[in-house]
């Protein structure tokens, strides 16, 4: 997985943007997340709603939201008239995205359109501390919550 | 990617005779969509959901809606299945309808792989017709 132009170009590396000969078409704005608990001995991702940006042309063919680089959530588009450029923003999902509980994770936003052979990293979020389990056994236990 | 679509289409087409024969048919269907556009995630462990895009159906003039489902294959089924007031089937003005979002989504499968067909009829239409189709996704199998 490659990061979007975008990313590094707004940090220290314009000059190295600049001359990229294959920089993604797809691009992102942020995304901001925070960890809820759900139930007894689960937790839950809430994105807060976003806008893929879609280079001009081209059309949105895929987009994951991950965490700790494990997808969460993996939407398609309409496979006849998937979303055309400038942009998309996807409706919220009813609930929000499980994880475990007690731990941090890094919430990501990686897509591609038309344009872009594989995924990018379009957004990523600092750590987000999720709220201790009320079964503190449960994060050793990926089984069947009761 | 591209062979998981070919087969998704394939099974759409061969389930849903109506549109073979809309294309074959020199009278198109009066009823056609926007695009839908779907995802699945994972809520818990062991629990996912299907989630939908809003999206808009569009009508022939002075036509009204019959009924839409949407589906997920290849061999899931009808998620949900709609019907309309009888006497008064929408829309009352213009020529498109926007279903309101189911409030908790779809329950699926984790780890299975699903695409999302909108299918629908409109007054106009002797028969149901397919009206859109997701690529194939998948539904995350762990909790991170």
């Amino acid at each position: 997985m490659r990061y979007r132009a975008s990313i590094w170009c707004g940090t220290a590396a314009l000059l190295v943007c600049g001359i990229a000969n294959a920089a993604p078409a797809i691009y992102a704005s942020p995304i901001h997340a925070g960890c809820k608990a759900y139930r007894a001995r689960t937790c839950q991702i809430v994105a807060e709603p976003f806008t893929i940006n879609i280079a001009a042309g081209k059309q949105l063919a895929q987009f994951q939201i991950q965490v700790d680089g494990k997808v969460v959530y993996d939407w398609r588009p309409d496979a006849s008239n998937p979303p055309a450029a400038p942009s998309y923003a996807p409706s919220r999902v009813a609930l929000g995205f499980g994880i475990k509980c007690s731990i941090s994770h890094t919430v990501s936003l990686v897509g591609r359109d038309t344009g872009d052979s594989s995924l990018y990293m379009l957004g990523s979020t600092a750590p987000v501390a999720c709220p201790a389990a009320f079964d503190p056994d449960w994060i050793f236990d990926d089984g069947f919550e009761p | 990617m591209n062979m998981l679509r070919c087969v998704s289409a394939t099974l759409l087409l061969s389930l849903s005779p109506p549109l073979l024969a809309s294309e074959a048919s020199p009278t198109a269907p009066e009823i056609y969509v926007s695009p839908i556009h779907a995802g699945c995630y994972i809520v818990a462990p062991n629990q996912c959901r299907i989630h939908v895009d809003p999206f808009t159906i569009n009508l022939a003039v002075g036509k009204k809606l019959v009924y839409f489902k949407l589906v997920a294959g290849p061999s899931f089924g009808v998620l949900y299945d709609f019907r309309p007031d009888l006497s008064n089937p929408p829309p009352s003005s213009g020529s498109t309808y926007t279903p309101s979002l189911v409030t908790q989504d779809f329950a699926a499968t984790c780890g299975n792989s699903y695409y999302v067909s909108l299918q629908g009829q409109d007054t106009g239409d002797p028969n149901g017709y397919n009206l859109g189709v997701t690529g194939t996704f998948t539904c995350p199998s762990v909790v991170p």
